[in-house]
C-alpha cells in the first residue's frame, strides 16, 4: 500500500479549504484518533486476553474450518473453539485452571497436556497474556511449568525454542534444560538442549540473562550478542554471537576437552570470564594479550577470536603480513581478523579485513554482513555519508542485518541531514517493520517532521 | 518492549503457504501480522465502537476460508483489506437494518469511543460519523481508503471492487458532500485549520506536563 502524500494544499479559491484539502484534514483526523487507540489497546491488558482467546480461536478455526458449513462466522470461531482441546494441532489453552495470580497461555500448532508441548512438523507458538512468546522449533518439546502473575518456569526437554520475554517490571521467568537453568526478565533469545548430547547453547539476541549448572555454579551472565555453549562434564564457553555465526556452524554445541594441541575447547575461557560482543570494549578479565605465537595445527582464528584471543590473532596477522593475509586468507579468517581488530580498536586493520572480505567474496553473506559493519564503523567514527552508503548496500543484499541496517540509517540521516530527511526513511521503516527495535523513534521522528511540515501524519 | 522474535513465517509468501495448508500457527502469525491493520480498516470505516474485536475475528474468517483464492502471495495486504472492507460494508448494513427496525433507542451508529483522544477530537469523530451515515456506503468506504487510508486509485477500486471510473466518481461525491458538512460544522471546523495536528496536541501537552492531550483551537 502506497501512502499519497498532501499534494492538494492549493490555497482554494476565496480562502475556504477545497473539497479534497477538507477530506486530507478530515482523513488526518481520523488516522491520528485511530493510531491512538491502537497504542492505547497495545498497553491494555484486557485487549490483551482478547487478542490472546482470538488467536486460540482462529488457530481451532483454521484446522476446522469447513467442517461446520452454514453457521454463521462467529458461531463457527465459538464452536471451533469449543472443541479446540481434542484438536490435535491445532489450538489449546493452557491454564484452564486459571487463578488471577498466575499468567494464562495459548499453545498454537501442537497439542498440550498438563502443559507439556510438542512441535511437530511445524512450529508451534506458546503466548502469555502478558505477551512473552515461546516458539518451539519442529520437533521440540517443552513444559510449562508453575506460574505466577509475573512469569512461568518452561523446561525445554528436546530440540529449540526462541523466547521473547516482555520486560515488564517485576517479570519472573525462569527456563531450563538439563541441569542448566536460565534466569530472565526482559529478553529475547533461542535456547537450545540437546537431550541426547547432554549440550547446551543460547544465543541472546537482547537483554540480559543468567544462567546456572554444571561448571557455573555460581552463575555466568550474558548480554546481548553473546552466546554460550555448555556440554556436561566439559564446561561452559562464552562467545560473541557474531563470531560464532560466522564460524561453520557446529553440529552440536562443544565437545568433550580435547588436546590442547589439536582442539579448540581448550582455548575457551574459562567460567565467569566474559567475552567481548561487536562494537563493545574489552572488559577487564578478557584473555591475556600476548598469547603464544600460532603453531601449524591450532584452532582457527574464528575459534580463537570467539574464545577471547584478539591479540593473539592481531600478532599472528602482522607476523604473516596483513597486506598478504587479506589477499589470501578464507572468509572466515577474514572475518575473525576483523572483529579481533574492531575489538581492539585498529580500526584501519578492521576495515580493510571487511573491505577485503566484500571484494573477495562478494555475493556471500559474509560480504553483506561486512557492509553493515563497515557502515557501524563509520557511523562510530562521526562518518554519516559513509555509513549511510554501508547500511544501504548491506540491505541492498538482503543482509541479515537489514532492518537495523534501515533503522540505523535513519538515525544517520537525522543525525547529518535534519528531521526532514529522516522522515522519509522513517516512513519507509514503518512501512517494512511497523513493531521494529526503532518504530517509536521513527513515529516520533515522523509525528515532529509532519507538525513542521503541516502535513499529514503517514502512517 | 523487546522485539519480537523472527517469525516462522518470515514473509508474506511463506505464511501465505503455511495458511492454505491449515497451520494453526500461522493462523496466530497471521492475526499478530494483520491485526493491527483490519483494525484501522474497522474503525476508520466505522469508527471506533466496541464491536471491533468482534468484526476483525469476521475479517480473519473469511480471509482464512478465501486464502486459496490469492493469486499473488505478495499482495495479501490488499487482500485483507480488501476482505476488511467487505466485512466493513456489512456492518453498515446491518446498523442500517438495526435503525429501520428500531433496534437501538436513538437509530443512531454506536458513539465514537476513542478515550486515547481528547473531546474535542470525540466530538469531531462523532459529527464526522454522523455525516459519513448520511451517504451511501460504497462512497463512504471509497472516501476512507482514499482520504483516511490514503489509498491510489487503483487500489480503492480494487478494494472496494469497481472500475477506476467508478472509484473517482465515488471519491468525488463523497469528498463534496462532507466537506460541505464539514465547513459548516463548529466541531470539525477546528480539525480543518491548516496544520492541525492530534498528534501535535499531545506532544504539547506532553512537553507542559499536561499529561492528557488538550483540545480546542490552536
Amino acid at each position: 500500500m502506497i501512502r499519497r502524500g498532501s499534494d492538494h494544499e492549493t490555497a482554494p479559491t476565496g480562502g475556504e479549504p477545497s473539497d479534497e484539502v477538507v477530506a486530507e484534514r478530515l482523513g488526518q483526523l481520523v488516522r491520528e484518533a485511530t493510531d491512538a487507540v491502537e497504542v492505547q489497546r497495545r498497553s491494555s491488558m484486557a485487549a490483551r486476553r482478547t487478542d490472546l482467546a482470538t488467536r486460540q480461536r482462529l488457530g481451532a478455526a483454521i484446522a476446522g474450518d469447513g467442517e461446520r458449513r452454514g453457521m454463521s462466522s462467529r458461531w463457527r470461531v465459538l464452536a471451533a473453539a469449543a472443541v479446540a482441546v481434542a484438536v490435535v494441532g491445532g489450538v489449546v489453552v493452557g491454564g484452564r485452571a486459571l487463578r488471577s495470580d498466575s499468567l494464562d497461555y495459548a499453545v498454537a500448532g501442537a497439542s498440550e497436556v498438563g502443559g507439556y508441548v510438542r512441535a511437530g512438523e511445524a512450529p508451534a507458538s506458546v503466548t502469555f497474556e502478558d505477551g512473552s512468546e515461546l516458539i518451539f522449533a519442529p520437533g521440540s518439546a517443552g513444559r510449562v511449568g508453575d506460574r505466577t502473575a509475573h512469569g512461568a518456569r518452561v523446561a525445554l526437554e528436546d530440540g529449540s525454542v526462541d523466547v521473547r520475554i516482555e520486560k515488564i517490571p517485576g517479570a519472573d521467568w525462569a527456563m531450563q534444560a538439563g541441569p542448566w537453568e536460565v534466569r530472565v526478565i526482559g529478553t529475547a533469545f533461542r535456547l537450545t538442549w540437546d537431550a541426547r548430547g547432554r549440550a547446551l547453547r543460547i544465543d541472546l539476541h537482547e537483554g540480559r540473562v543468567s544462567v546456572r549448572g554444571p561448571g557455573a555454579e555460581e552463575g555466568v551472565g550474558l548480554r546481548a550478542g553473546q552466546a554460550l555453549e555448555a556440554r556436561e562434564g566439559s564446561g561452559v564457553r562464552l562467545m560473541s554471537l557474531a563470531a560464532s555465526n560466522a564460524a561453520p556452524p557446529p553440529d552440536r554445541p562443544p565437545g568433550p576437552p580435547q588436546d590442547p594441541s589439536k582442539g579448540t575447547a581448550s582455548a575457551a575461557p574459562a567460567i565467569g570470564s566474559d567475552a567481548v560482543g561487536p562494537g563493545e570494549k574489552p572488559q577487564e578479565g578478557a584473555p591475556a594479550e600476548g598469547a603464544a605465537p600460532p603453531t601449524p595445527g591450532r584452532a582457527s582464528w574464528s575459534a580463537r577470536v570467539a574464545a577471547g584471543e584478539f591479540d593473539a590473532v592481531l600478532a599472528e596477522a602482522d607476523e604473516r603480513g596483513i597486506d598478504g593475509v587479506l589477499a589470501s586468507a578464507s572468509a572466515a579468517d577474514l572475518v575473525a581478523l576483523g572483529d579481533a581488530a574492531r575489538y581492539r580498536g585498529r580500526g584501519g586493520v578492521a576495515s580493510r579485513s571487511l573491505t577485503a572480505l566484500r571484494d573477495r567474496f562478494a555475493g556471500t553473506p559474509q560480504a553483506a554482513n561486512a557492509a553493515f559493519l563497515l557502515a557501524r564503523m563509520a557511523d562510530d567514527g562521526g562518518s554519516a555519508a559513509s555509513a549511510i552508503r554501508w547500511y544501504d548496500v548491506h540491505m541492498a543484499e538482503g543482509g541479515a542485518f537489514a532492518t537495523e541496517a534501515l533503522g540505523r540509517k535513519m538515525l544517520a540521516v537525522r543525525r547529518s541531514q535534519g528531521d526532514a530527511a529522516a522522515a522519509s526513511v522513517a516512513r519507509q521503516y514503518l512501512s517494512r517493520h511497523p513493531k521494529g527495535p526503532h518504530a517509536p523513534i521513527a513515529r516520533s521522528l515522523l509525528g515532529q517532521a509532519d507538525s513542521a511540515n503541516g502535513e499529514p501524519s503517514p502512517r | 518492549m523487546v522485539r519480537a522474535l523472527p517469525s516462522p513465517y518470515p514473509d508474506d509468501p511463506s505464511l501465505v503457504a503455511a495458511l492454505v495448508a491449515r497451520q494453526p500457527a500461522a493462523a496466530v502469525a497471521a492475526w499478530d501480522r494483520f491485526a493491527p491493520l483490519v483494525r484501522s480498516v474497522l474503525w476508520q470505516s466505522l469508527g471506533v465502537g466496541a464491536e471491533i474485536d468482534d468484526l476483525a475475528q469476521d475479517v480473519f474468517l473469511h480471509f482464512f476460508r478465501r486464502i486459496g483464492d490469492l493469486r499473488e502471495p505478495n499482495a495479501v495486504s490488499g487482500f485483507v483489506v480488501g476482505i476488511s472492507v467487505r466485512v466493513a460494508r456489512g456492518e453498515l448494513r446491518r446498523r442500517r437494518l438495526r435503525r429501520w427496525l428500531s433496534l437501538s433507542s436513538d437509530g443512531n451508529v454506536p458513539e465514537v469511543s476513542a478515550p486515547a483522544v481528547d473531546e474535542d477530537a470525540r466530538e469531531a469523530l462523532r459529527r464526522l460519523y454522523a455525516i459519513l451515515d448520511r451517504i451511501d456506503d460504497d462512497a463512504r468506504m471509497a472516501f476512507v481508503l482514499r482520504h483516511v487510508r490514503g489509498l491510489e486509485l487503483t487500489e480503492v477500486a480494487s478494494a472496494v471492487g469497481c472500475s477506476l471510473a467508478t472509484a473517482k466518481r465515488r471519491i468525488a461525491k463523497a469528498s463534496e458532500r462532507i466537506a460541505v458538512h464539514a465547513r459548516g460544522d463548529t466541531a470539525l471546523g477546528i480539525f480543518l485549520e491548516p496544520g492541525r495536528s492530534l498528534e501535535r496536541d499531545m506532544d504539547d501537552d506532553d512537553r507542559d506536563g499536561a499529561g492528557t492531550p488538550r483540545g480546542g483551537a490552536s
